[in-house]
């Protein structure tokens, strides 16, 4: 938990400092008239500062509270979700909805139990192919058909 | 405006057969959800809220309301029958419900809870119907101070009313903030914060951020649980109470109506604390409350008033003040915005139909959670069986369309992929999302 909130601190230290200095390239102007950066300026700094304190007093408590616990159990899961999200989101216009989102659901209903991947295959077949017929048919929204033009 | 002719505007409004179509839709999915342990209802209504792009602004909102009451029901009903609360409120529930569910009296628990919620729920419509026109008539005399100190006051509340740091939940204020001002700069005309990302231009859109904060990150929370609900065998007979369970429990019914109305229109009050309130109260009056928690129905129907009454009146500060009283409200906000309707002292002005639809759908949502609950108790309870492994793939589907179907942009899919990873990271570092979703 310590750890966890040193690096959020540190994190959101990193990225307040960033807006302070697109801030100020813009321009914070004065309270009177301000600028285009003031908001983001007032925003950012609370946030270092408040961040600073919250990593200040992390480093500053005892290890006991080490012990707690972190939570990241199966932590694993998340990471191949977030990966096949991001595969998803890189190729959608390239492999169309149909094909992207079969590949999405399939590895998605294969990370509890891969053995039965044919049986996943078919059920990220049919979720697909029913939420498209719902959205595309019905609800006429628009998805990319890929590189493989594959649509119904 | 006369108040019955408010009343009969309301209805008139909510009684279309679309408003109806989505009141009905609202209820159906929030039992849904507060039946299924995992995703809660701030989660689905950040799920549902592109859908409601494609609707009338009143029935969105009568939906995601129907959400949010149609949970506190469906909450109860794994509390009764599993003794895993489905949502928060309904926790209390567990005490003594679960108890009646082992000595085979899972019927009456689960029917005096649907009658006790309806019940509370109709002493909570009448009381909104009754206070939000003073309340609002007061608010009119508010000019531009009193609105920005109503808006400061509304994010300080929520900022104040988190259960964990307040130092982090300022911080996910000010970053909340910070991303409010990325895009176009109204004033000067300057591109503010995009690092020339043409997806930033037209700034951080609300819906991709909240499917991320409340969606993805909620299904990456929701995997690290490990094992399956094991429900009580149990055979569920005679849902209507007898006329012994209608003595016990009439007057904890009244009590944690009014207790849950009265907590739920001060902010933070809520439904969790209104049911441990009711809960409390109805121990300390009762004649026996030795026997409290042993399985006695007045400790079912107490609080299951409470967290319904509770919900309901919840609306008052959002709908008549602009304030939102949790984060279930601030998504009602956010719905709102979307549709240009600013909750509000002005609402009652500028959209009496969208303000007394909202209120008197709530009782047409209760009279069809009762249908709903009571004839479809098997279903919900089966509902329970079906694992989470299953359901999450479908709500990322869900989200993922939900965000597309916006402008058509995959650029909002990675901002709520983004935002997911940040939310659950967020959330493991005990920040909480709702003051970044009001700012």
């Amino acid at each position: 938990m310590r750890r966890l909130n040193q690096t959020t601190s540190l994190c959101l230290m990193v990225f307040s400092v960033l807006i302070i200095i697109s801030s100020l390239r813009l321009g914070i102007g004065s309270l009177k008239a301000p600028g285009p950066g003031f908001g983001g300026f007032l925003a950012s700094t609370l946030l270092l500062v408040l961040s600073s304190v919250v990593l200040i007093r992390e480093s500053t408590t005892s290890s006991e509270e080490e012990k707690l616990g972190l939570g990241w159990e199966n932590v694993s899961k998340q990471c191949v979700i977030t990966v096949a999200l991001c595969g998803y989101a890189f190729f959608l216009e390239t492999l169309g909805f149909l094909v992207g989102g079969f590949l999405l659901m399939w590895i998605m209903f294969l990370i509890d139990s891969p053995r039965k991947w044919h049986i996943h295959m078919f059920t990220a077949f049919i979720v697909i192919n029913v939420s498209y017929l719902v959205l595309s048919k019905l609800l006429r929204v628009i998805f990319p058909a890929g590189i493989f033009r594959i649509q119904w | 405006m006369e108040f019955s002719e408010s009343i009969l505007l309301g209805f008139q409004a909510s009684l279309q057969p679309i408003n109806l179509l989505f009141c009905f839709l609202g209820v159906l999915v929030g039992t849904l959800v507060g039946v299924l342990p995992g995703l809660g209802p701030t989660g689905t209504m950040a799920i549902l809220l592109p859908i409601t792009f494609y609707a009338p602004p009143l029935s969105s909102i009568i939906m995601l309301a129907g959400i949010y009451y149609g949970s506190q029901y469906g909450g109860s009903t794994t509390s009764i029958l599993v003794k895993i609360p489905g949502e928060p409120s309904s926790i209390v529930t567990c005490l003594d419900g679960n108890q009646m569910a082992r000595q085979g009296r899972a019927g009456p628990a689960l029917g005096i809870s649907a009658f006790g919620s309806f019940i509370a729920g109709t002493i909570s419509v009448v009381g909104v119907m009754m206070i939000a026109q003073p309340l609002v008539r007061f608010a009119l005399r508010f000019g531009p101070p009193e609105y920005f100190s109503l808006m400061v006051l509304g994010l300080i509340i929520l900022i104040y009313l988190t259960q964990r740091s307040l130092m982090k939940a300022i911080s996910m204020g000010a970053l909340g903030l910070i991303l409010s001002f990325v895009g176009m700069d109204a004033m000067s005309g300057r591109i503010r914060y995009t690092w020339d990302l043409d997806g930033l231009l037209d700034g951080i859109g609300i819906v991709p951020v909240v499917m991320g904060f409340f969606g993805v990150a909620e299904v990456f929370e929701n995997l690290e649980t490990k094992g399956t609900i094991s429900l009580y065998q149990t055979h569920i007979k005679g849902l209507l109470p007898s006329l012994k369970d209608w003595a016990d429990s009439i007057w904890a019914i009244v009590r944690g109506g009014v207790i849950g109305f009265f907590l739920g229109i001060l902010p933070g009050g809520g439904a969790v604390i209104a049911s441990f309130v009711a809960y409390a109260i109805e121990k300390r009056v009762s004649k026996h409350p030795e026997k409290f928690g042993t399985g006695v129905i007045e400790g079912v129907a107490s609080p299951e008033a409470a967290n319904n009454a509770a919900s309901t009146s919840a609306f008052v500060p959002l709908l008549t003040l602009g304030i939102p009283a949790n984060v279930v409200m601030a998504m009602l906000f956010a719905g709102l915005l979307i549709h240009n309707i600013t909750p509000g002292p002005l609402l009652l002005k500028n959209h009496p139909d969208v303000f007394w639809g909202v209120i008197t759908s709530m009782y047409i949502g209760n009279v069809m959670l009762l249908i709903l609950n009571l004839p479809l108790i098997k279903m919900w309870v089966q509902i329970t069986k079906v694992p989470f492994r299953l359901l999450f793939p479908i709500i990322i589907l869900i989200c993922i369309v939900g965000v597309y179907t916006l402008k058509n942009a995959v650029f909002d899919i990675w901002i709520m992929i983004i935002f997911g990873v940040i939310g659950y990271v967020m959330k493991k570092a005990q920040y909480e999302p709702a003051p970044l979703v009001l700012a």
